[in-house]
């Protein structure tokens, strides 16, 4: 469980995320929407640790942890996807998924072990690669994948950290049509597991529907609506907030 | 700035303590601190004054080497470690060109010999700062964006440079003497005054005047500024980003040639590596100053300048260590430099 | 994987081409049998030079090419060793038990300034970082030239090494006459090897592996868990303690060492020419590059001086092509090698290989069959 109590932070006078408190539970997908600049990258780096927040404070599984960093936050729990599916370029596939599986599985500094060698790792990272389908590419460097299969790979990772929280950011933008199934199939199958607190950021309403279990509305920083699919699609602040950008909305789910 | 003044009338007047609390009026303090600390510590008047004064003028000095680098570094990103080149370089012609003009300068003409200093300046300036096109060209463009690339490829720059110096100056070591009007001191009651530190300091003041005046006057400044802060913004304007990059390396350049004259005509004696050795100040002064601000570039120089000058007359071997420390502890409290200018996110 | 001994030697990292595993092997092989290949003391100290930089180019490496670090201090490290025999020896006398204790001294000091520098150093921008750790190789250049009560100053200090191992000295051993220097050349020779294959395990460990994660996406890194601010620390403190370790065997080597040669910012850019040229990220590489970069100082000015003597007198063409402008032509080479071979020796070797496997790869994507 993650929980977020008053949390601000500002830009130059500017604030991005404003007194935001909301708590995210165990077993429920939660799809953070709102328009371009309302602030839900900006609430996911506070989340994931990237950014220290002004005011306010992030609990973390009982810890509180808002002057932790990324990595601590990590090994308390939290799986964090970005908008830029780029890796590790210089590595292979394997060796990608190896890391994400060695960073929990040997917590332990180890300066002298082989890494190529530890077959404990290696079939974790290989069981992962095989879920989202890229196996058979798992000599290959990431460069050489398309956006799509980037994708899946940086989802391989998040399987093979094991955590219990998942923060996705637009897992699908920029994606061919084609490919954009596959990686709903894989939120769909971790979601399915019912062990898992999805966070989401998402754009295109469609897919909402259909995955999430709650709608958190952002705008301008703010929480302005809290409740499942339905409830917050037909609330009047969350028309409001749309209207506002309703062209763009419109145009996105055309372009995608 | 003239444009807050409504604003401001409407709030309560700034308490000593706000004023303190911005950082900025720190930064500027930091330098008359400095100034007063090391006036308690040597407790003596005239020592006093002729040391601020040496540190004054070699900050100054440090300020026009460095000027040119800062706004290289804050606009393209660009660290060039050849910068000390060019100061070499500007250095070497100076000595060449006051060989020849002696003829000119027949004694204790006042005159003649700023008329005679301006117009090396001017040819010095030009020289360098095509050079500095060319070496664009060369060794900047072509590894654009990269930061180890450009690093590397400027040390290579930089040895090539030093050693097409020595082919064309030679290995041994080349003297240049001051005009005769600048040479010894002025006596004001129980002062002395290095005449040609006064010409420095002189030097570097109207440097940085005419700096800040193009860069906050001019539409050109005005687009280096922009380009500093946000360099997605000068493109989106549709002017040419790339145009102003090579200018400003070019003029960053000449800035490190007229640095280098300055710099030779206070040593009076030249080796290929007279650059070099004053790389690392400068490279001080720009961090110390913070990212691509001319203003944080002075501040930078003139400490590292008078601690220079303070700590050896204290402790003759410290002067360079000094500077290291002064860095690492600004460094501590602020880990982008005293002034960077605010980058847009 | 096949399992073997050499296999296990390399810690499983071939070269992964074929020329740069014969190369390789052949500085390994000529180097070991320099004094019975070549006897002289110019080509055994041209490998002893060798030997030693190897040391210092491969920890480097760690830094440079799999932590993505650019450090200008790294001469420092190796000075700090090199002084730390010199003056023990000089102070203490020749003896095992010194030198063991001085070198010791020398890696610890080294460890102790490299974190101290990282620990604080290490927030600020990449280039930043540059400018500072010059600045602070460069003022320890100074320092140490200026304390003459302990250093000699400026002029160096000489000193007896132990001795068995010091030039003077000769032996019999059945018959053959063999010299201190030939010993103490196979102590360093021995020494490299060994640093060689520890670097080679470290960086194929799963810490070297976290070290190639920070350098490629260290957003990413950090949000797999791994601590990217201490790895960078620790990776700093075994490079500079590696480098300290060439520094001691080095002046061993020379039985004198100066602040020019052990100190000065110059040699750090020999040490950079070094890695890129020879293909920074490999380890392989660096050793080859040092080999081609130390035989080239040596043997570049004589090639020079014999081209200008064999053509006729043209006074700029004669400055160029002067013997003292070697280092003009090896500027001109490494920006040339900058621009058409960027991944330096060893990656360009191994690249030719890469092509044709990502050729390999280009098929079609398998879909998921969940």
């Amino acid at each position: 469980m993650i929980e977020t109590v008053d949390l601000s932070i500002s830009f130059g006078g500017h604030l991005a995320v404003d007194h935001v408190t909301c708590a995210f539970h165990n077993d429920a997908l939660t799809a953070i929407v709102g328009p371009n600049g309302a602030g839900k990258t900006t609430y996911f780096n506070l989340l994931s640790g990237q950014l220290r927040p002004s005011s306010g404070k992030v609990v973390l599984a009982g810890h509180d942890v808002t002057r932790a960093g990324p990595a601590k936050r990590s090994k308390l729990g939290i799986a964090r996807g970005f908008q830029l599916a780029n890796l590790f370029p210089t590595l292979t596939l394997l060796e990608n998924v190896r890391l994400a599986v060695q960073a929990h599985v040997r917590p332990h500094d180890d300066f002298t072990s082989l890494a190529c060698r530890d077959t404990l790792v290696i079939d974790k990272a290989r069981a992962c690669l095989n879920t989202v389908g890229l196996l058979p590419r798992a000599e290959d460097f990431p460069t050489v994948l398309s956006h799509g299969g980037q994708r899946r790979l940086e989802f391989a990772l998040l399987l093979a950290m094991e955590r219990p929280i998942w923060l996705l950011d637009e897992p699908t933008a920029g994606m061919a049509a084609e490919e954009v199934p596959i990686i709903l199939n894989l939120i769909r199958s971790i979601r399915a597991d019912g062990a898992r607190t999805i966070l989401l950021v998402e754009h295109k309403m469609d897919v909402l529907r259909s995955l999430a279990d709650r709608v958190v509305v952002l705008h301008n920083g703010r929480l302005v609506a809290d409740g499942t699919p339905g409830e917050v699609m037909r609330a009047d602040i969350v028309q409001e907030a749309y209207l506002g950008v309703g062209g763009k909305a419109a145009g996105r789910q055309q372009w995608a | 700035m003239g444009v807050s003044t409504a604003a401001a009338a409407d709030r309560p007047g700034p308490t000593l303590r706000s004023v303190l609390m911005q950082h900025d009026t720190i930064a500027y303090l930091l330098v008359p601190a400095i100034a007063l600390l090391a006036l308690l510590l040597i407790r003596s008047m005239p020592v006093w004054l002729t040391l601020t004064l040496s540190g004054l003028a070699m900050g100054m000095m440090l300020y026009v080497m460095a000027s040119g680098l800062t706004l290289i570094f804050g606009l393209m990103d660009v660290l060039n470690l050849a910068h000390s080149s060019f100061v070499t370089v500007g250095a070497f012609l100076t000595a060449t060109l006051m060989a020849k003009a002696h003829g000119l300068m027949p004694g204790d003409s006042l005159l003649a010999d700023v008329g005679v200093l301006l117009v090396v300046a001017v040819l010095v300036m030009t020289a360098t700062g095509l050079i500095g096109l060319v070496f664009e060209r060369l060794f900047i463009k072509p590894a654009y964006g990269s930061h180890n690339k450009q690093l590397l490829v400027t040390m290579g720059g930089l040895i090539i440079m030093e050693q097409l110096v020595l082919v064309f100056w030679g290995a041994k070591e080349v003297s240049l003497s001051r005009p005769a009007s600048l040479q010894g001191s002025l006596v004001v009651g129980n002062f002395v005054f290095e005449k040609y530190r006064l010409v420095a300091v002189v030097s570097g003041l109207v440097v940085f005047g005419v700096m800040r005046l193009v860069l906050r006057r001019t539409k050109f400044g005005l687009l280096v500024r922009a380009g500093v802060e946000n360099p997605e913004m000068v493109r989106a304007f549709g002017y040419h980003a790339r145009r102003i990059s090579v200018i400003v390396f070019a003029v960053g350049s000449a800035l490190a040639g007229l640095g280098g004259m300055l710099w030779g005509l206070y040593l009076e004696l030249l080796n290929s590596q007279v650059g070099m050795d004053v790389l690392v100040l400068i490279f001080s002064v720009i961090i110390i100053g913070g990212l691509g601000s001319i203003e944080g570039c002075l501040i930078g120089a003139l400490l590292i300048g008078l601690t220079n000058v303070y700590v050896s007359y204290a402790l003759p071997k410290g002067a360079l260590v000094s500077s290291v420390v002064v860095m690492a502890i600004v460094l501590l409290w602020r880990n982008r430099g005293l002034l960077p200018v605010t980058r847009s996110p | 994987m096949k399992d073997n001994f050499w296999l296990r030697l390399v810690s499983y990292d071939l070269p992964r081409s074929a020329v740069l595993g014969l190369l390789v092997v052949g500085i390994a092989i000529c180097l070991l049998f320099v004094p019975v290949l070549f006897p002289g003391a110019r080509s055994l100290d041209t490998s002893a030079r060798i030997c030693g930089f190897i040391i210092v180019a491969v920890s480097y490496d760690i830094l440079f090419g799999y932590t993505g670090i650019i450090t200008l201090c790294h001469i420092t490290f190796f000075g700090i060793g090199a002084y730390a025999a010199a003056i023990s020896l000089a102070q203490f006398g020749p003896g095992w038990g010194v030198l063991l204790l001085a070198t010791a001294a020398g890696i610890c000091t080294a460890v102790l300034l490299a974190t101290l520098i990282s620990v604080f150093a290490l927030r600020i921008r990449t280039l930043f970082f540059a400018m500072f750790t010059l600045a602070v190789a460069k003022s320890c250049e100074i320092l140490m030239s200026q304390l003459s009560r302990f250093s000699g100053g400026d002029d160096g200090m000489t000193f007896i090494p132990p001795a068995a191992i010091a030039p003077s000295t000769t032996f019999e051993v059945f018959g053959l006459r063999i010299g201190g220097a030939t010993l103490c050349y196979y102590l360093i020779y021995a020494l490299t090897v060994i640093v060689f294959l520890a670097v080679l395990r470290l960086v194929n460990s799963p810490f070297g592996k976290s070290l190639q994660a920070i350098r490629d996406n260290e957003l990413r890194a950090a949000a797999l868990g791994i601590p990217t601010q201490r790895y960078r620390v620790v990776a700093m403190a075994i490079s500079a303690g590696l480098a300290a370790l060439g520094g001691s065997l080095l002046s061993l080597w020379w039985t004198y060492v100066n602040p020019a040669t052990t100190l000065s910012p110059n040699i750090m850019i020999d040490i950079l020419l070094m890695v890129v040229i020879g293909g920074s990220g490999t380890i392989y590489g660096p050793v080859v590059g040092v080999t081609v970069f130390v035989i080239a100082m040596n043997y570049l000015s004589e090639g020079l001086e014999s081209l200008s003597d064999s053509i006729p007198h043209i006074p700029f063409v004669a400055d160029l092509l002067n013997a003292e402008r070697w280092q003009l032509w090896l500027g001109l080479l490494f920006v040339l090698t900058l621009y058409y071979f960027p991944t330096g020796i060893a990656g360009h070797l191994r690249g030719k290989k890469r092509e044709r496997q990502a050729k390999l790869a280009s098929l079609p994507e398998v879909t998921v069959t969940r």
